[in-house]
C-alpha cells in the first residue's frame, strides 16, 4: 500500500528518525522528495486521505468540463466503475489525484499549484515545457522560485542532513536501468523494454519533444497543455498504471476533436489485464497507446486518424518481421 | 497495378511448386494422412484402423482417399494440394474480381507450406471458399455439395454449415436448397464413423484436446506469431471487415475451435477474408504499397525456407539422405536411413512394429501393434525400446531397434 509508505514516513520523521534510510514495515527507504512533507504531513488518516483523493478527482473533471456538474459527475461515476488507474490509484493510497488537480488548478488559474505539485513529485516539472512552448516564460520563473521556496520550507522540518541521503542516494536510485518492463509501467520505456528495444528511448523521447515543440507553438492552448500531459506519462521512464489518472485531462480537453477516438482511448486506458502473462507482449502496453493515441490527436488535429492507421500499420508489420526473423534464428 | 498482383501470384505458384517435390516430412502426413490411404491400398480395403496410433481413419478422409487413388505418393499427394491452392486462387478471383485478394491469400507462408505438403487443409479450403462463391451466385444446391465436400475432407468444416446458413438467411435464400446437399453428403462419413467405432464424430469425444475459453487475443497472436505464419494484412484490415457478418462469425467460429493448431484451422476463411480485404485495400495507395510489400516479404521468406530442397532437387543428395537430414527423429518417426531394411528384410518377413509413430516409410511387410489381431511374425521393430530379446539391427539416428522373434 502506498499510503502506509506515506504514513510510515511521517511517523519515522516526526519521531526522530530518518525516512531516507528506511520505514518501518514497508521495503526500502522512502523514496519522494522532502518537500512532500508539506503535503502529506496533513494527511494522516486513511479515510480522510480517500475521501480528499476521491474529491480531488471529481474537482480535476469538474474544472476540465468548463464546471459542467452533471456531466463531471457522470465521468467521474464512469471512471469509479471502470477507470482502472482511478481504481487503482485509490485502492492504493496513491497521492495521484491530488498532483492531479495541482496541475489543473495551475492550468486554469496559477502556476504556484503546479510548483506545489513538483514538490510532491517531480514528474509535473514537465509542464514547464508547456509554459515554454507558449513562450510564457515568467510562469517558468515563478514556479522555479515557488518551488525554490516550497524546499526552503520543507528545511523546517526535514533536517538538511536527511535531505542529503535523499539527493546523494535515493533520488538516483529512480534512473536504474531494471525494473521498466513490467506490465504495470505503460510508459515508451516500459513499451521498449518489454519489446527488447529500449535503445530507441533517447531518439524517441528527442523526436516527440522536437515534434511537440514545433506544432506546439501553432496550437490551441488546451492541445499543447493535453499533449504536454500525454507526454509527461510517455515520457516517464516508470509510469505505474495508477499515474494514467493524468490521462483524464487529455480524455476531456480533446473529446470534442475527436468523440469516437477518444472513447475508444477511453477504453485502452480504463482496461486491466489481471493476468498479463498472458496477453502478448505488444498488447500489454494498452495504456501506452492510448496516450499516444491523444498526443497524436492534440498534435494533428484531424490528420491523426491517418497517422495512426499508418503507425499501427508499420507496427504490425513490425512484429511480423521480427517474428518471421526470429523462426531463422536471428532473435531480438 | 493488376498485373503486378498477377505477376506476384504467378512467382508464389512457382516458388510453391518446387515445394511439391520435396519428399513429405509434415508429421501429421506421415501420421495418418500418407498412412492410411497407404495402409488401404496395402490391403486392397478401406476399414477403420483401431488401436491407440491410426484412430483418425474414422473421421471423413475425402483427401486421404484422392491420395490413395494416386498411390498414395507424397510427390503427387503434394501436386493435388498444389492445384487445390491454385484452384483457391482461381475462385477467390471469380469471387473478388481482381487479383489483389488472390495475391493476399495466396502469399501467405501457411499456404506455401500447405501446397507443398500432404496435408489436406487446402482441399478442404478450396471446397469451403467454393461453397461461398456458389451463394454468392444464388446457387445453393451447388454450395450445399460444395460444403459437404469440405465436411468429407476434415470435420470442423461442419462449423460452415451454420455461418453459411445465416449468410443465406440474410440474403433471403433458400435454406433448405443449401442443407439438404449438405447434410445428405456429407452424412454417409458419420454413420460409417458410427457403425465402425459407435461414435459418429470419432475421435472427438474420446481426445484429451486443449480447450479453454475462447480468448479474443489469440487473433493477434494468430496474424502475427502464428507458428505457421499468415499475412499480417489480415490483421492489418480486421477493423474494416470484422463487421461482415462472414468474418465475425468465422472469426468467432475459429476462437472455439481447440487450440490443437493455428493458422490451419483458420485457413479455410482466409479466402473470403481476402476479398473483403482486397475491397478496403484497393481504395487506399497506402495499403496497396503495404499489401505488395507483405507479398514480396512472404515471398522471399517461402524461397528462404525452401532453399534445404535444392541440393535434394539437383540430385546431390537421395531422397533418404534428405529425409535423414529433415525429419524429426523425436517423433518416433521410421526411416531407413542406412538402407539396412532394404537389404535384409524380404517379401515373406513379417514385422511386428512397437510404439513407432509415424509409419509412412516402412519399406517392408510388417504390422502395427494397435491393430495387430495375432498376425504371425519375425522381428519386432521398436523406437528405442530395450526388449529381453536379440538385439539385429539398431540405429542411433533414427533410434530404430529390430529384434528377432
Amino acid at each position: 500500500m502506498d499510503y502506509n509508505v506515506y504514513d510510515e514516513a511521517v511517523k519515522v520523521l516526526f519521531s526522530g528518525g530518518n525516512p531516507y534510510l528506511h520505514l518501518i514495515t514497508m521495503p526500502g527507504p522512502f523514496n519522494y522528495p522532502p518537500t512532500v512533507f508539506l503535503f502529506i504531513s496533513f494527511l494522516q488518516n486513511r479515510l480522510i486521505f480517500d475521501i480528499l483523493s476521491a474529491l480531488a478527482f471529481f474537482i480535476s473533471i469538474f474544472l476540465l468540463t468548463n464546471k459542467k456538474f452533471f456531466v463531471s459527475f457522470f465521468l467521474f461515476f464512469v471512471s469509479l466503475l471502470i477507470f482502472f488507474p482511478y481504481k487503482f490509484n485509490v485502492g492504493m493510497g496513491q497521492i495521484n489525484n491530488f498532483i492531479l488537480l495541482f496541475v489543473v488548478l495551475a492550468y486554469y488559474y496559477n502556476p504556484f499549484f503546479l510548483a506545489y505539485a513538483i514538490s510532491i513529485k517531480l514528474t509535473p516539472i514537465i509542464f514547464l515545457f508547456y509554459y515554454f512552448i507558449k513562450k510564457d516564460y515568467k510562469k517558468i520563473i515563478i514556479v522555479l522560485t515557488l518551488c525554490l521556496i516550497l524546499y526552503a520550507m520543507s528545511l523546517i522540518i526535514v533536517p538538511f542532513d536527511f535531505q542529503k541521503i535523499y539527493f546523494l542516494d535515493v533520488f538516483w536510485r529512480a534512473f536504474g536501468t531494471g525494473g521498466k518492463e513490467v506490465y504495470y509501467n505503460q510508459s515508451l520505456a516500459g513499451l521498449l523494454a518489454r519489446s527488447n528495444t529500449s535503445f530507441l528511448f533517447y531518439p524517441l523521447t528527442i523526436l516527440l519533444l522536437f515534434v511537440t515543440y514545433i506544432k506546439g507553438k501553432k496550437l490551441k492552448r488546451e492541445r499543447v497543455f493535453s499533449a504536454v500531459t500525454c507526454l509527461m506519462l510517455i515520457l516517464n521512464p516508470i509510469a505505474w498504471q495508477h499515474q494514467f489518472v493524468f490521462a483524464i485531462i487529455p480524455l476531456i480537453l480533446l473529446f470534442n476533436l475527436n468523440k469516437k477516438l477518444v472513447l475508444a482511448v477511453f477504453f485502452l486506458l480504463a482496461w486491466n489485464f489481471k493476468q498479463p502473462d498472458l496477453v502478448p507482449k505488444e498488447l500489454s502496453s494498452h495504456q501506452f497507446y492510448g496516450v499516444f493515441i491523444l498526443w497524436m490527436l492534440a498534435i494533428f488535429g484531424g490528420k491523426s486518424t491517418k497517422l495512426i492507421g499508418i503507425i499501427g500499420t508499420v507496427g504490425i508489420i513490425g512484429v511480423y518481421l521480427r517474428f518471421l526473423i526470429c523462426r531463422g534464428s536471428f532473435c531480438f | 497495378m493488376q498485373r503486378i498482383f498477377l505477376f506476384l501470384i504467378f512467382l508464389a505458384a512457382t516458388v510453391n511448386l518446387v515445394g511439391v517435390f520435396q519428399p513429405e516430412i509434415g508429421f501429421d502426413a506421415l501420421w495418418y494422412h500418407l498412412t492410411i490411404p497407404k495402409l488401404y491400398l496395402a490391403w486392397q480395403d478401406i476399414r477403420f484402423i483401431p488401436g491407440g496410433l491410426l484412430y483418425y481413419s474414422a473421421m471423413p478422409k475425402l483427401g486421404e482417399l484422392i491420395y490413395m487413388l494416386f498411390g498414395a505418393n507424397d510427390t503427387i499427394a503434394h501436386l493435388i494440394n498444389w492445384g487445390f491452392g491454385v484452384g483457391t486462387v482461381i475462385v477467390i478471383r471469380k469471387i473478388s474480381k481482381n487479383w489483389l485478394a488472390p495475391l493476399i491469400f495466396y502469399v501467405t507462408p501457411l499456404v506455401g507450406w500447405l501446397s507443398g505438403s500432404a496435408y489436406i487443409d487446402l482441399i478442404r479450403t478450396f471446397f469451403e471458399v467454393l461453397a461461398f462463391y456458389f451463394i454468392t451466385k444464388n446457387k445453393y444446391l451447388s454450395s450445399g455439395v460444395a460444403i459437404a465436400l469440405a465436411i468429407g475432407t476434415k470435420t470442423f468444416a461442419l462449423g460452415s454449415i451454420p455461418v453459411l446458413g445465416i449468410l443465406i438467411l440474410l440474403k433471403r435464400g433458400n435454406l433448405i436448397k443449401f442443407l439438404t446437399p449438405a447434410i445428405l453428403l456429407s452424412v454417409p462419413w458419420f454413420i460409417v464413423s458410427y457403425l465402425w467405432t459407435g461414435n459418429p464424430l470419432s475421435p472427438i469425444g474420446s481426445l484429451t484436446v486443449p480447450y479453454g475459453l475462447p480468448n479474443p487475443l489469440n487473433l493477434w497472436r494468430l496474424f502475427t506469431t502464428s507458428p505457421d505464419p499468415i499475412s499480417p494484412i489480415y490483421l492489418i484490415i480486421l477493423p474494416f471487415i470484422v463487421t461482415k457478418p462472414y468474418v465475425f462469425l468465422t472469426a468467432v467460429l475459429w476462437l472455439f475451435i481447440p487450440r490443437t493448431d493455428w493458422g490451419r484451422f483458420i485457413l479455410p476463411y482466409l479466402p473470403v477474408w481476402a476479398v473483403f480485404a482486397s475491397q478496403i485495400i484497393i481504395r487506399k495507395k497506402f495499403l496497396i504499397w503495404v499489401a505488395i510489400f507483405i507479398s514480396v516479404v512472404n515471398i522471399g521468406y517461402r524461397i528462404i525456407a525452401q532453399q534445404k530442397i535444392i541440393p535434394y532437387l539437383l540430385g546431390q543428395v537421395t531422397k533418404t539422405e534428405y529425409l535423414c537430414k529433415n525429419l524429426d527423429f523425436d517423433t518416433s518417426v521410421f526411416a531407413d536411413c542406412d538402407g539396412w531394411f532394404k537389404a535384409h528384410l524380404t517379401s515373406s518377413d513379417m514385422v511386428l512394429v512397437s510404439n513407432v509413430h509415424n509409419l509412412y516409410y516402412i519399406n517392408f511387410p510388417f504390422v502395427h501393434e494397435s491393430w495387430y489381431a495375432g498376425e504371425k511374425y519375425n522381428y519386432i521393430l521398436t523406437y528405442n525400446k530395450e526388449m529381453d530379446k536379440t538385439l539385429i539391427y539398431q540405429n542411433d539416428l533414427t533410434g530404430m531397434r529390430l529384434y528377432a522373434n
